[in-house]
């Protein structure tokens, strides 16, 4: 009975079903202005959109649900898979679309997901814009055998061999390993890019293990089997916000929390991710050297492309291509295209319905559909998007994008790095003119296209900082601030409140209505300076207290904000500050005027404010009548210097 | 994980293997499957409508796999055993027009053309067409069988005999004349897949004295082998040979050392396609180069173009001898076989 019960149990062990989430939204601004009209993801390479190479991959590999989580122009995704073989009912695959507007990073996606609790057991996350011919089936495979003998395992982590320098190690992320021999568990992860030639390693990785090997020689396939624990802690750590942040995070708190990551290499088989524009290049390269195989133009589209010699891949309906038309290698010519006479073209991927005039030179160029080329244009190493027309003998330079629509005039020379669109450009951190397109050694040089390299990926819509310190605030913030100072002094005058907690106060107010030092200084000083004319009568007229009158409310209050001025006028500039305050009101007040002398006066004997400063501040002051009024305070200030310095001298 | 079948709603196929690989076996198997689907599942009055709808799946489905051959190989079968059954329901015995090149029919026949569209209405037509599909099938999975049964008649003892790449065919061949004889082999390995080598585990498995050379080794070691026997992937209309790449090259040291080369092939590999040039379209199968190139080496890797194609033109007059399911027969003698099997207007489907 026993064993019938347990072989039942065997039989009803449900079989997990696959489930993968596709980001479809990248979070950067790489391919503007490309991406300003479509998503990236459905950018075409080599004739066929990015998400497609990424879903036949993962169908093909036997996932059963996909979620492609979209932000920017979602409706776009949606509507191409609505459109696709995806959305069949003899698909083997489920592919569910999520739109989200707000999310700003991978992160939040997962954030997402989890909190819609979609994730039932093991998944793949990648990104919408990987190629790749690998067998998933078997990394999932290992993953979960993983998983049975290692309860942490949350992660496991793609990787193939690249050498430093290969074209297709991406320059973002150079990543630097250390993984654990026996098991492949990654101990450490650091994305080099920009951090120079010292590399630095925690002492716990090598300690207390059999054998660690470091790596240089991966590069990042960017596609990772996750347990469904991943997207809880992506829920718990809310700063984690891209796959990098995650990794880097699980891997300083492998000891406390006990999660790993694993690494898998997958270096028989191909991955790679259009990150940027070389990468672009790079990827269609592979893609026409059947580096991709079964992925290729003529096995993809159902037989439509034929093969040849030197990788010329011919679309078998109406390409017509005229006499002297020379393609010597590597070259897609999409259906309804048309060559004209004594063209060569190398290199280059050409899209549908695509018109190529007469003596034309394309070299590593990629033209989507529809583009016009005029006769005796020269295009190097660049993209024409839809609908590009260029008139006749134009230039088109090295390491250009034209977008859609535009229309480049006859006899022109676009210069190499140029972004050329009919909408205006949004200039998030891009550099709009990359001048080194020229001097290329070697044709695979990555830098050749127009790309900013930005450390952060996951720089939301604005790569730009919100720098706010540096303007004043606005205007009634400033008047906020010095009405609730004024409280605080008159308060501190009345209830006598000890001028360490009327310091407090007044520090406060600063960062509640975020006031700079300076705007502080000015306005301490001037709240003193009123203060008298507050007290004696609210609204009266400031002129009502003749200048002796002044003095004798204003001693006591200096005598006790003195703490208080001595605690903010510490620097010669600060001390500048109040100067100029005190110059200021002066000239709004003429009783204060009068006895700005003896305030200066009591000032400099308190140590407030020292001579160097006043004498500076004296011979900046352009007030003549000011000067006149604190002259005989300035003459015995001099005289004082003097004697002081003759006191010195003679001891 | 090993299968192939065609998908019926985009009627793509669905190749799931950890090799890579395929042999044809498996997808003449799944096209007759899905032909025999086709028959059973369409609306059809008569013998002509059913020949059309074949054909249009047959473009379909031989269009996505362009390069395999035998795909086309069974569509044009079926049409021809539609053809064939219909002229017996008729009362023709011979079926009709058949290969009716002899002068004195064609001017005694008056351009009597059959156009198979009157309706069969005495016997059941489609249970018909269904029992002789299945009959096909059978055959075909007996092939190789049926081969390897000959193998005493060609393999003697003590003889030494070359084999490349890894047939399943030969391979039953050899270990059928191995339970009588004994013999030696030498196996070429044929890089960049290496198949050689599993074919010699598992004939070391059966108990052959089995040896593994490369294929740089070919010429040299030519001298001392008394057979060549290989298999193919499909045999062409002019009795040449699609075969795995360095076929050519076995076959040429062959000649030069006058050692008879035998090809083990089934007849659902015969096609009626000619190979009209070296660069004809799908003929060769071009594979991701990473087995010639480490993808690794960046700086070799992106100045370097590499071609990895499966197949090779041999062509017949390097063949001594094939032997199918049916016999042996001369290279020179493919032309009837073909007319046999297939109807000179399904030329083109």
């Amino acid at each position: 009975m026993a064993s019938k019960a347990k072989k039942h149990r065997e039989e009803l062990k449900q079989e997990d079903i696959l489930q993968a989430v596709v980001i479809a939204d990248s979070f950067n601004v790489r391919f503007t202005p490309l991406t300003q009209e479509k998503p990236r993801v459905l950018l075409p390479l080599v004739n066929t959109p990015l998400l497609d190479y990424t879903l036949d991959f993962l169908c093909s590999a036997g996932i059963d649900e996909v979620f492609v989580f979209c932000c920017h122009h979602a409706d776009l995704i949606k509507s191409h898979i609505k459109a696709s073989k995806w959305s069949k009912d003899s698909s083997t695959c489920q592919v569910t679309v999520i739109v989200s507007e707000d999310v700003m990073s991978v992160g939040d996606c997962l954030r997402d997901i989890d909190a819609k609790d979609l994730i039932t057991s093991d998944f793949v996350l990648i990104t919408g814009d990987v190629v790749s011919n690998m067998d998933l089936g078997a990394i999932i495979e290992k993953h979960k055998e993983r998983r049975e003998k290692e309860k942490f395992c949350i992660m496991t982590m793609v990787m193939k061999r690249a050498l430093p320098g290969h074209r297709s190690r991406c320059g973002e992320t150079d990543p630097v390993l250390a993984i654990d021999v026996d098991g492949g568990r990654i101990l450490h992860y650091q994305n080099t890019q920009g951090a120079g030639k010292r590399l630095e390693f925690p002492t716990h990785v090598f300690l207390e293990r059999g054998q660690v090997a470091l790596h240089y020689d991966l590069m990042d396939c960017e596609l990772s089997i996750c347990s469904p624990t991943v997207a809880q802690l992506f829920t718990d750590n809310f700063d984690y916000q891209t796959r990098d942040d995650f990794v880097r995070g699980i891997l300083i708190n492998q000891d406390i929390m006990g999660n790993m990551i694993y690494l898998h290499r997958a270096d028989d088989t191909y991955a790679s991710r259009v990150t940027n524009l070389s990468m672009y290049d790079v990827v269609s390269k592979d893609i026409l050297s059947r580096w991709t195989y079964p992925l290729v133009p003529d096995l993809t589209e159902k037989g439509s492309y034929s093969y040849g010699r030197h990788n010329i891949y011919l679309h078998q309906e109406n390409v017509t291509l005229a006499r002297g038309c020379e393609l010597s290698q590597n070259v897609v010519i999409g259906e309804g295209s048309t060559v004209g006479m004594d063209t060569h073209i190398a290199n280059s991927v050409i899209g549908r319905n695509c018109k190529i005039g007469k003596d034309v030179k394309i070299e590593g160029a990629y033209l989507w559909d529809g583009v016009v080329v005029g006769d005796g244009c020269i295009v190097a190493r660049c993209i024409l998007a839809d609908a590009v027309q260029l008139c006749e003998r134009v230039t088109i330079e090295a390491g250009c994008v034209v977008s859609y629509g535009c229309v480049v005039g006859p006899h022109r020379v676009v210069p190499a790095g140029t972004l050329l669109s009919l909408t205006p450009i949004w200039d998030f951190t891009l550099d709009t003119a990359d001048e080194e397109a020229e001097e290329d050694d070697d044709d695979d040089d990555a830098s050749s296209f127009a790309s900013s390299l930005d450390d952060d990926d996951g720089d939301g819509g604005g790569g730009r900082d919100d720098v706010d310190g540096r303007d004043s605030p606005p205007a009634d913030d400033a008047r906020q601030f010095y009405a609730e100072v004024l409280d605080s002094l008159q308060r501190g005058v009345d209830e006598d409140v000890r001028a360490d907690n009327l310091v407090l106060e007044v520090n406060s107010s600063k960062y509640a209505y975020n006031v700079t030092m300076r705007e502080l200084n000015t306005l301490v000083t001037r709240a003193v300076l009123e203060m008298p004319h507050i007290r004696a009568g609210g609204d009266d007229d400031a002129a009502a207290l003749t200048p002796p009158q002044l003095m004798l409310q204003l001693k006591p209050l200096l005598v006790k904000f003195a703490p208080i001025l001595s605690n903010y006028f510490k620097s010669a500039d600060s001390q500048l500050d109040c100067l100029n305050a005190l110059e200021e009101y002066s000239l709004g007040c003429s009783s204060t005027a009068a006895v700005l002398a003896k305030v200066l006066h009591y000032l400099y004997n308190e140590e407030i404010l020292g001579e160097q400063v006043i004498m500076q501040w004296y011979t900046k002051c352009q007030h003549a009548d000011l000067k006149s009024q604190v002259q005989p305070f300035i003459t015995w200030l001099q005289e004082a210097e003097e004697e002081s310095g003759s006191d010195e001298e003679s001891e | 994980m090993y299968f192939v079948r065609w998908n019926l709603d985009d009627l793509s196929l669905v190749i799931a293997s950890d090799g890579g690989f395929t042999g044809s076996y498996d997808i003449a198997n799944s096209t007759l499957r899905l032909l025999r689907k086709v028959i059973a599942g369409s609306k059809w009055n008569n013998a002509r409508e059913l020949m059309d709808r074949v054909k249009s799946v047959g473009k379909l489905i031989v269009a996505s796999q362009r390069s395999e051959t035998s795909v086309g190989n069974m569509v044009r079968r079926v049409l021809k055993l539609i053809r064939e059954e219909y002229a017996r329901c008729r009362g023709n015995p011979e079926g009709g027009d058949v290969q009716s090149e002899s002068l004195h029919r064609m001017f005694t026949d008056n351009a009597k053309t059959e156009d198979y569209s009157v309706p069969i209405l005495n016997v059941d037509f489609k249970a018909v067409v269904i029992e002789a599909v299945n009959e096909i099938l059978i055959e075909l999975e007996n092939s190789a069988d049926n081969i390897a049964m000959q193998a005493l008649e060609h393999i003697h003892s003590d003889e030494v005999i070359m084999t490349a790449g890894r047939s399943r065919t030969v391979e039953k061949f050899l270990k059928q004349a191995a339970r009588k004889r004994r013999f030696q082999v030498i196996v070429v390995e044929c890089a960049p897949f290496y198949h050689g080598q599993e074919l010699a585990w598992s004939l070391a498995d059966a108990q052959i004295d089995t040896t593994v050379i490369t294929d740089s080794a070919v010429f040299a070691i030519m001298s001392r082998v008394n057979k060549v026997i290989i298999g193919t992937h499909s045999v062409m209309a002019n009795g040449g040979l699609k075969s795995i790449n360095g076929s050519h090259t076995i076959a040429l040291a062959a000649k030069y050392h006058s050692v008879p080369m035998i090809v083990c092939a089934s007849m659902f590999k015969l096609s009626p396609v000619y190979l009209c040039s070296s660069d004809q379209a799908a003929f060769n199968k071009f594979v991701s180069p990473h087995s010639v190139l480490d993808f690794a080496d960046g700086k070799l890797m992106s100045k370097v173009h590499v071609t990895c194609p499966v197949f090779d033109y041999v062509p017949p007059e390097l063949v001594t001898l094939y032997i199918s399911n049916i016999g042996g027969n001369a290279p020179s003698y493919v032309y009837r076989l073909l007319s046999e099997l297939y109807h000179p207007d399904d030329q083109d489907l």
